[in-house]
């Protein structure tokens, strides 16, 4: 398990940018609970979510981070480009190199793809971290963003009300001098690999007839073997085994008391599981954001920048705060890290209109 | 050392929709109006919290009553 601390690192940017299309709780749950009513305000109170926001079809991760990375990187050319998704434009080749493409950037600059979903931004900030780190990049820009919306199945009722689509872009600079370190811990459990899957479309099952057929579940929900299947009451199970533990042992490593973090964010999966888990943590639940949640749904590995700004833009702009950030999800994968970040120069939301 | 009591009443405190009171060992949650996928996840989080262990989802989905849940406790 990679437990290390980057002190050479500044964030410099961190900007959102969200599917245009707002869908309200009211709106999914007249497609999906017709039978069923109360569900709404059962999802209200309980998963936290009163509206998403999509990305309509042929609109992607791709462009929803182009548009965040043209605001993080004003006049900036990074040595490097580090996208994590998990719905790419293409099998091959990257967003990386595609997004390098459209900026218009010069041949110097490396480019690849990480495929993490809900851990994904802090595990790519593990690795543009090390990169800056190493003395290899001045500066390293950061994209995490997916349109996981487009890879539900309609009349799944278990996932469609949760997911929003986004992208997201993040600047690391390198530091002149070492400063406050960023302590991070990465984790990775395969054996649980199958809670969370699209199992056809890749190599392993390459797109067929069948890939396209409908089968409902137990509960009614309809899939197809190329559409998310999530299976909620195991990766919660994984979340409260995991999450806890993992988070209490980097505020150790990092000697960082609970009660100094002024923002304790976590990936935005679900009220429920967010106020378990800053509950377990012992920080109070005021400084754990969950708005991002409520109103733009669950997106994936961009949910963590796109929480910081959105709802902590204007707390991260004024001076260094102490962060501690997690995601976890599919792989199983779960990642953290702690520090003092900012003041960030760039902390913001833009528009995809 | 956990007994059903303490499990039964914490999941009636967190279950908003459950009428206080009314629930045993014997009680068939499957077949109560309250219960659905997101109370299932609250009897997970319970289950941890009582028992200081989980209840997996295969060991949920094979519990008819209240008392077949404790007995993984």
């Amino acid at each position: 398990m990679p437990n290390c601390a980057f002190s050479q690192v500044d964030i410099e940017a961190v900007i959102g940018c969200a599917g245009p299309i707002r869908r309200t709780l009211e709106e999914d749950a007249a497609l999906l609970f017709a039978d069923a009513p109360e569900q709404v305000t059962r999802i209200r109170d309980f998963v936290g979510i009163h509206s998403r926001q999509v990305a309509p079809v042929g609109v992607t991760a791709l462009d929803l981070c182009e548009r965040a990375a043209r605001a993080a990187l004003v006049d900036v050319v990074p040595d490097a480009i580090v996208f994590v998704t998990q719905t790419p434009d293409h099998p091959q080749p990257s967003n990386a190199n595609l997004l390098h493409g459209r900026l218009g950037l010069g041949k110097q600059v490396a480019c690849f793809d990480i495929n993490q979903g809900c851990s994904g931004w802090v595990y790519g900030l593990w690795v543009a971290a090390a990169l800056v780190e190493s003395g290899g990049c001045d500066t390293v820009l950061l994209c995490a963003g997916d349109t996981i919306s487009q890879i539900i199945h309609p009349k799944d009722r278990s996932v469609v009300p949760l997911f929003g689509d986004a992208g997201s872009a993040t600047l690391l600079r390198r530091r002149s001098q070492p400063g406050a370190p960023l302590h991070f811990s990465l984790h990775s459990d395969g054996s649980g690999s199958q809670a969370i899957c699209v199992p056809h479309g890749g190599a392993r099952y390459p797109l067929s007839d069948v890939s396209h057929q409908e089968s409902p579940d137990t509960e009614g929900n309809v899939r197809t073997p190329a559409t998310l299947l999530m299976n909620g009451l195991e990766v919660f199970n994984f979340t409260l085994r995991e999450e806890p533990t993992a988070v209490k042992n980097l505020l150790t490593q990092a000697n960082i008391a609970a009660t100094d973090i002024d923002h304790l964010v976590f990936h935005q999966a679900n009220k429920f599981i967010l106020t378990n888990l800053a509950k377990r943590v012992g920080v109070p639940i005021e400084r754990t954001p969950m708005g991002t949640l409520g109103a733009y749904g669950n997106q994936s590995s961009a949910s963590i920048p796109f929480a910081l700004a959105n709802e902590l833009a204007e707390s991260l702009r004024a001076g260094p705060r102490t962060i501690l950030a997690s995601g976890f999800g599919v792989g199983l994968s779960w990642a953290s890290f702690v520090g003092k970040v900012g003041p960030i120069a760039r902390c913001q939301l833009v528009s995809f209109a | 050392m956990a007994t059903p009591q303490d499990f039964i009443n914490e999941l009636e405190a967190s279950l908003e929709a459950c009428p206080k009171g009314s629930l045993s060992s014997s009680t068939r949650f499957r077949e109560q109006t309250w219960w659905d996928s997101l109370a299932a996840l609250t009897a997970l989080a319970v289950f941890d919290t009582i028992y200081g262990k989980q209840l997996t989802a295969d060991q949920l989905r094979q519990c008819q009553t209240i008392g077949d849940v404790c007995a993984h406790g």
